[in-house]
């Protein structure tokens, strides 16, 4: 269980080399901070999510719910810190609108859990109801209004720099490394690739997989609700009916183009911080160069479809 | 072997006809001609990509791409409605049975997972709906007879739309109940391993669904386009989850191998149903629920189907 790189992690690195190189080349001041900042910025919230969803796709399954968690989470913030007692404390009343939104995005997914690991219910069904009610349930917290704010503590997580670079992006490499721990060091990693391997097999070998699946859920919630604060403190506003919107399947590519199989057993959480970097860096290349926001989907969908095609092809 | 799901299936018609009694009764208008055609008119589009969908699910796949794929031929119909209705119709479709063909080319072909490859088509879709529109909506050719489909109706309550519409959903339950390609849809969800083996054409029949789905996906952004006089490049997104959950309440298992295409129906007419009554409700002025409780409502309505099915079909998924 050392960590090696893969076929796939190679051919991974090598598409990301070629792009750095042909952006060193072609774009104007590709390597300037403030580039650099722009993309770190916009990719993080992805990656982070992302990093959960490699989680649950490990396991076999999938969540469509994490955008409605993002806009729930990034909902509930203002709505903390801008009460009266939280006024009256500012210091409690941060610390209260980070944990809060967080326990919310955690119990999401608890919910989504429940449903899978002991109701039975399929992944791809049972996120689809938070993904469904969760946006509304933010848009009634918010009466649908835009929320506009000042708080430099708050929205420092997402516009602070340590050693000039975002903050949200220190946070996305940190959770890389914790959750590539968690899975090559920890039971739950081995339990999770187990569960995700072959299910019965892990049922009859004795892992605890109802309780495997409930905290991958809880986890990829928890960290959706984390990215739903980031995009609310970059904005200094929060906008349920936009926060995290197609979330759920920019995650889903960045984890399959980093290596994830939807078919489970599989949590290349490393790769997946991979896989949004290129997806990030690919589109940017694109679109510093003229070409359109259209033809850039496109060649999105040509990236994806080549990618899984690449893993599904060397699996056999 | 379909037959294992049965209760499920009167479960929908059942709520649907207790939806519909309690609207008659608790609403004036709610029979009225008005609410029925718009009513119909609106969810004609959904019934069909449901429908799509079904067979796609049936085969134990799924299909992402219906709702950007809808767009994408509502804009090509629009675009080419100066034509005629009998020109604009046609390329709507083919656009959409290309995209479908495109999807099962990837799945059949290159063995790409579903749930990825229309992942893809879904993404390609928007952007080439988006660049042959030139980022804008693109208005129809009021001249032609083009808007006929989706404006005009049959004794001023029925919409075309719908009745092309059942036209399609008893095409595609005749072909699940009566022939052979039907009975290998079901054969390659139950077991596609298994359906190969036994010598039955399972390449064929993947192939067929895709591309249909994807037909149906075309006819819908054709009766988009038809009935608000303009190829929407920006619509349809959130469709195919509407379609997978309309699928699902009608009581089709997302593992394939059994499904019902008239339950689908009333799946689709049922989540229609939701927001219809909730806006009736809202016009008595009694309760007022902002239009962010429908998608709470239309959620917890999916969970308690969702429970519902559990319960009534309990699948053997540990031990």
């Amino acid at each position: 269980m050392i960590p090696r790189l893969d076929k796939r992690m190679q051919g991974l690195l090598l598409a990301l080399a070629v792009l750095i190189v042909l952006n060193l080349v072609i774009t104007p001041n590709f390597l300037s901070i403030r580039s650099l900042s722009v993309n770190i910025s916009q990719v993080a919230t992805i990656a982070i999510v992302a990093l959960g969803m490699t989680l649950v796709i490990a396991s076999g399954g999938i969540d469509l719910s994490v955008g409605s968690v993002m806009a729930v989470s990034g909902a509930l913030a203002p709505i903390v810190f801008l009460s009266d007692w939280a006024r009256a404390d500012p210091s409690l009343g941060l610390a209260a609108s980070i944990v809060l939104p967080l326990l919310v995005a955690a119990l999401c997914g608890l919910f989504n859990g429940v449903l899978i690991a002991f109701v039975g219910v399929q992944p791809i069904i049972a996120t689809l109801i938070f993904f469904i009610s969760g946006r509304g349930i933010a848009q009634v917290l918010t009466n649908g209004n835009l929320q506009t704010f000042t708080n430099p503590s708050f929205t420092w997580l997402g516009t602070g720099r340590i050693l000039g670079l975002p903050v949200q992006g220190w946070i996305a490499l940190v959770l890389t490394l914790v959750l590539a721990w968690v899975v090559r060091r920890t039971v739950y990693g081995r339990y999770l690739l187990a569960v995700g391997g072959n299910e019965r097999a892990a049922v009859l070998s004795g892992v605890p997989v109802a309780r495997v699946k409930l905290a991958t859920y809880m986890i990829a919630s928890t960290l959706a609700g984390l990215a739903g604060l980031i995009v609310v403190a970059i904005n200094s506003a929060s906008d349920a009916a936009r926060i995290g919107q197609l979330m759920e399947l920019d995650a889903i590519a960045a984890a399959v183009v980093g290596g994830a199989a939807l078919s489970g057993g599989r949590a290349p959480v490393v790769g997946t911080l991979l896989g949004a970097v290129f997806i990030q860096l690919m589109g940017f290349t694109l679109i510093a160069n003229g070409i359109s926001d259209e033809m850039t989907l496109i060649v999105t969908a040509a990236i994806i479809a080549v990618a899984v095609w690449l893993q599904s092809g060397r699996r056999r | 072997m379909k037959r294992i799901g049965g209760h499920g299936h009167i479960a929908v018609w059942i709520a649907l006809t207790l939806l519909i009694l309690f609207g008659m009764m608790r609403y004036d208008n709610f029979a009225s001609p008005y609410n029925l055609s718009s009513f119909l008119g609106y969810n004609s589009m959904f019934v069909l990509i449901s429908v799509g969908m079904c067979l796609v699910i049936m085969t134990g796949g799924i299909d992402l791409s219906v709702g950007t794929v809808a767009a994408l031929a509502s804009v090509v119909a629009a675009q080419m409605s100066s034509h005629g209705l009998m020109v604009a119709l046609p390329a709507g479709v083919a656009a959409g049975m290309a995209a479908g063909a495109v999807n099962a080319a990837m799945v059949t072909g290159l063995r790409l997972p579903p749930f990825m490859a229309t992942l893809a088509t879904m993404l390609a879709a928007k952007g080439a709906a988006l660049s042959l529109a030139n980022n804008r909506t693109v208005p129809v050719d009021w001249a032609s007879d083009f808007t006929a489909l989706g404006m005009n109706k049959v004794a001023n309550v029925l919409p075309w739309t719908i009745i092309v519409a059942i036209g399609v959903v008893i095409l595609a339950w005749i072909i699940v109940e009566r022939t052979s390609l039907g009975r290998t849809v079901l054969a390659i969800g139950g077991n596609a391993e298994a359906a190969h083996l036994m010598g039955l054409k399972t390449r064929r029949a993947e192939i067929f669904v895709y591309v249909f789905s994807g037909a149906c996906a075309g006819l819908a952004g054709v009766f988009l386009a038809s009935g608000y006089g303009a190829g929407q490049p920006l619509e349809g997104a959130g469709w195919e989850l509407a379609a997978i959950a309309a699928v699902v309440v009608g009581g089709t298992l997302l593992t394939g191998g059994m499904g019902s295409v008239p339950a689908t129906v009333a799946g689709a007419l049922l989540f229609g149903l939701v927001f219809n009554l909730l806006n009736f409700e809202n016009g008595r002025g009694t309760i007022s629920l902002s239009a962010h409780w429908q998608s709470v409502i239309r959620g917890l309505f999916l969970l308690i189907v969702i429970l519902l099915h559990a319960r009534l079909s309990r699948p053997a998924v540990k031990n």
